[in-house]
């Protein structure tokens, strides 16, 4: 087993990541031509964006990469992952998947969970359409994922499935300081409808350690996917996440991040409205500290008639932290009749909080709707104020200015998410350990969650006793 | 609906003169020996000379920008740089050569300044032919001349703010104007000196691939107020015209400036403009911006708000017709405490035509207590036209309140069905509807002018219904 770092990474250690997994030539072709790509292309692509990246604060020099790494599970996760172990989930740790869990019943239904070696052996046509689709030129960090995975995540929901209860992905990083490249998919075949709940943890290291992933999602024609990430990783480390999602005829998916932990963490979505009626909502949450950064950019592109997408965006800054929100909306000349909204929204709590936005329109037909909105401000002294004349605390005042700047958007997300949110915000005005245990505080915020927004059971019940 | 691609009219303004009248043509394409040149027969003195080398240099050196419009078809070698119409600034209307008489009253010059213009420059290629100013104001100290006199006639202002604002370093196209600028306007506002009608400018290009480069210069001392307003125009021509102007203003201590411009350009110009103000404490700088013609317009007027309280405003309306590109933004530099800002963009396209609204705002650390509102709308009128929105937003200062906000639609065929039952033909209804969009603009503009803009846009208008 050799190890070496990012900036020393050549056509080598792809070699040797290749052979050690049996990979056929075409993957070992595919990962050598995505190298030359990555090594060629500039940390950001697109002239919009060139002056305004943070990819630049990972540290080449300090992570490190390796074919294999420790698979032992840190202390703070065993109490979750005892939680989940009846639940249907997939752990991994560092670049090995440390278990699945699946009903017997799913599975004879056809729903498969593996790694994606294990998927190279048995649904090699998908994996290799999934990425031959993938645009490599498209962005430096797709080029290194799928040059370099040493892990992956694969999903597959068969035809006319509907799973009730949520998928968990567990990943988070090894204790021997190896960086996880993390190459995954989930394909939701036509008329499903699931939801997935990923979750990203890392121990604290002295050196940058890295979660790297690379995700394609498809969802076939008329399926539904609700997917929830939230990435509560050390302050040590950096995450860089790029997705791309297809949306096939009438396809919707509602995709719900929540960016808490690590130094550096760069997001890149891609919505692609391939289908008729296809729709996207996408809520992002992001709460930052000290001095991490979040590097957000989303893109819709509108590929077809009457879709729809909506991505709202809230940043919360404190400390010296730093938010940049970078969206597109593309709406193509075949696209009419389509309706989209993008917004992004800060609010700087401290004098060292820095927040940048380039919010985007590219509108190449009539016949649609699109609007987009960014703002940056401060605390409201007057609100202040006011909630200090009803006896709270500066502090107590912020939070509550705070929960209401996020209300309209947790609004929409199921109670288990808002109160997850919720928790992990608390912990972070505490400074604690961010965790999602399912322990007495939490307990508490789900009854609470449970009971709100519950406007149309209110509704239904009235209606009942009439 | 149906919509036909049809010219606009442009005959109207076809009405070149031969170039043999010119006095002087400098030779085709740019080498130092042409700059040399030009400074030479303009008799300059030294440190003007070794400016124009140095911008020279600047620009040579300097890429051709990768963002923005199409700028490849420019061939810098094919352009006339330097022309000469007549053989001196004419202080009275009856001694101006005859043919430039022709085209001039084709334009209404003279009739203009008997009505109410205070002072009249008309620039005919490279050099200012006609100029005048009202008595009363000549005695108040207020300056009115065209650039190159003012070299000459006011060295001691014009060496202290000359090239200060925008330095050659600053584009490759204003570089290109700092080697080869001739003629635009020059003024001097005393101190408490209050102008109460608008000054006002012509620019024209005549003649086939020539350059035209002005240079203009405003300075409002201490509590003055001036309204300037200039007009561009040229015939059609079926090979590529360039003009690239730079634009530098200040405003002292409470003094305000308004900067009116209605470019009219026929749709093969290249309008490449560099345009900049500074606004000290308490001064206000308003930048109205109208652009209706050129092939490719590239434009983005910059306020540095540099003092205390200082207020900067940009109102500005494209109308991108066939084969057009109107890429016209704004740019706000809040480098002091308590200033504010408001970009109002409004833009409409058709028939293949494509705006876009590029902006920039920043907020300096320290400047505390900033307000700024960004709005930007777009009117699509067929399903061939385009619109691009690239706001770009950089707060490092924690109390400041900042909004954008932009929307992209279509006419409501509600809109045209109500007025067509209250006896509009559609094409009248259409052309109402973009009136009433544009209104925000127009109802800044002195009446001649207003009215002026809504024949044009009328114009653009016409056959807009199939």
């Amino acid at each position: 087993m050799s190890q070496l770092t990012l900036s020393s990474l050549d056509s080598s250690l792809i070699e040797e990541i290749s052979s050690k997994r049996n990979e056929p030539n075409w993957l070992k072709e595919y990962r050598k031509n995505s190298l030359s790509v990555y090594h060629d292309l500039p940390a950001e692509v697109s002239p919009l964006y060139n002056k305004y990246t943070d990819a630049r604060r990972m540290n080449p020099e300090q992570v490190s990469l390796s074919t294999n790494s420790d698979s032992s599970v840190p202390d703070f996760l065993a109490k979750r992952l005892d939680e989940i172990k009846n639940e249907i989930s997939i752990v991994q740790i560092g670049s090995n998947i440390h278990s699945i869990n699946i009903d017997d019943e799913l599975k004879s239904k056809g729903l498969i969970i593996s790694s994606l070696d294990d998927a190279l052996q048995n649904n090699s046509e998908l994996i290799q359409k999934t990425l031959e689709d993938s645009n490599s030129k498209e962005d430096k960090y797709t080029a290194l994922n799928n040059a370099a995975f040493n892990s992956g995540i694969f999903v597959h929901v068969p035809q006319n499935l509907t799973i009730d209860k949520p998928i968990h992905l567990i990943s988070c990083l090894s204790l021997d300081g190896i960086s996880t490249i993390s190459r995954n998919m989930i394909i939701a075949e036509k008329n499903t409808q699931a939801s997935i709940v990923q979750e990203l943890y890392a121990p604290k290291m002295s050196k940058q350690q890295a979660y790297l992933e690379l995700l394609d999602t498809r969802v076939g024609e008329n399926s539904k996917l609700d997917f929830t990430t939230l990435q509560i990783m050390d302050q040590s480390t950096v995450n860089f996440s790029t997705r791309r999602t297809h949306l096939a005829q009438d396809a919707k998916i509602n995709w719900y991040l929540g960016l808490f932990g690590s130094m550096l963490s760069r997001y890149r979505l891609d919505y692609d409205l391939d289908g008729t009626g296809s729709a996207v909502n996408d809520a992002q949450v992001v709460f930052g500290n000290n001095d991490q950064s979040f590097d957000l950019n989303t893109i819709v592109n509108h590929n077809a008639q009457s879709t729809d997408g909506k991505v709202v965006e809230k940043s919360i800054l404190k400390d010296t932290s730093k938010s940049l929100f970078k969206g597109m909306i593309r709406i193509n000349e075949q696209a009419a009749h389509s309706n989209s909204f993008l917004s992004g929204r800060s609010i700087l709590l401290s004098k060292g909080a820095k927040s940048d936005s380039i919010p985007g329109l590219e509108i190449l037909t009539n016949d649609v709707k699109a609007t987009h909105s960014a703002s940056v401000a401060q605390m409201d002294d007057e609100q202040i104020f006011y909630l200090g004349t009803r006896c709270l605390s500066y502090s107590e005042a912020e939070r509550i200015i705070v929960e209401g700047f996020l209300e309209p958007l947790s609004r929409t997300m199921s109670h288990q998410v808002r109160a997850w949110i919720s928790n992990i915000i608390e912990s972070k005005w505490a400074n604690k350990e961010l965790t999602i245990n399912m322990d007495e505080n939490l307990k508490a915020i789900v009854e609470v969650e449970e009971t709100r927004y519950n406007e149309n059971e209110e509704v239904e019940q009235h209606y009942k006793y009439r | 609906m149906a919509t036909e691609n049809l010219d606009m009219d442009y005959s109207k303004y076809d009405f070149k003169d031969s170039t043999e009248m010119y006095v002087h043509l400098s030779k085709k394409g740019l080498t130092k020996d042409t700059v040399r040149e030009i400074s030479q027969m303009k008799e300059e003195p030294e440190w003007m000379l070794d400016f124009r080398l140095r911008a020279y240099d600047v620009f040579m050196k300097k890429p051709m920008p990768q963002w923005g419009g199409d700028l490849n078809k420019i061939d810098f070698q094919n352009i006339y740089y330097y022309a000469k119409a007549s053989e001196k600034t004419e202080k009275n209307w009856d001694d101006v050569p005859d043919d430039v008489k022709n085209t001039f009253d084709k334009l209404g010059i003279p009739e203009a300044e008997k009505k109410f213009l205070a002072g009249v420059g008309a620039q005919y290629e490279s050099e200012v032919v006609y100029h005048n100013l009202r008595e009363d104001l000549k005695k108040q100290g207020v300056l009115f001349l065209d650039t190159d006199s003012a070299l000459k006639e006011q060295p001691e202002i014009f060496k202290k703010y000359f090239g200060k604002i925008i330095p050659p370093e600053d584009n490759k196209f204003s570089a290109l104007n700092s080697a080869v600028w001739s003629g635009g306007s020059f003024i001097y506002i005393p101190p408490g000196v209050k102008v109460d009608m608008p000054l006002q400018a012509y620019f024209r290009i005549n003649a086939e691939n020539i350059g035209q480069f002005e240079r203009t210069l405003i300075i409002a001392d201490e509590g003055s107020e001036v309204h300037y307003i200039e007009g561009c125009t040229a015939p059609v021509y079926s090979s590529e015209s360039l003009h690239s102007a730079v634009v530098e203003l200040v405003a002292h201590k409470d003094a305000k400036l308004r900067y009116t411009t209605i470019q009219n350009w026929s749709n093969d110009v290249y309008n490449l403009v560099t345009k900049r103000a500074y606004a000290y404490e308490g001064a206000t700088v308003e930048w109205i911006d109208g652009n209706i013609g050129s092939k490719l317009t590239m434009k983005y007027p910059g306020i540095y708000l540099m003092g205390r309280k200082a207020y900067g405003e940009t109102l500005s309306i494209a109308f991108a017709g066939k084969n057009q590109h109107q890429d016209t933004g704004a740019k706000m530099v809040h480098l002091a405490p308590d200033t504010t800002s408001k970009i109002t963009s409004k833009s409409v396209s058709r028939a293949n035509g494509r705006s876009t609204y590029r902006g920039l705002l920043r907020v300096r650390k320290g400047a505390t207590n900033v307000k700024s509102t960004v709005r930007c709308d777009a009117l699509l009128l067929d399903d061939t036209s385009k619109t691009d929105t690239y706001p770009y937003m950089e707060i490092n200062q924690e109390d400041a309140t900042v909004t954008h906000e932009a929307t992209v639609g279509k006419i409501g065929d509600e809109q045209i069905f109500y007025l067509m039952s209250r006896g509009f033909t559609e094409e009248e209804a259409l052309s109402l509807i973009v009136n009433g969009f544009m209104e925000p603009f127009t109802k800044e503009l002195p009446m001649e002018y207003a009215v002026e803009l809504n024949r044009l846009i009328k114009l653009e208008m016409d056959n807009s219904v199939g």
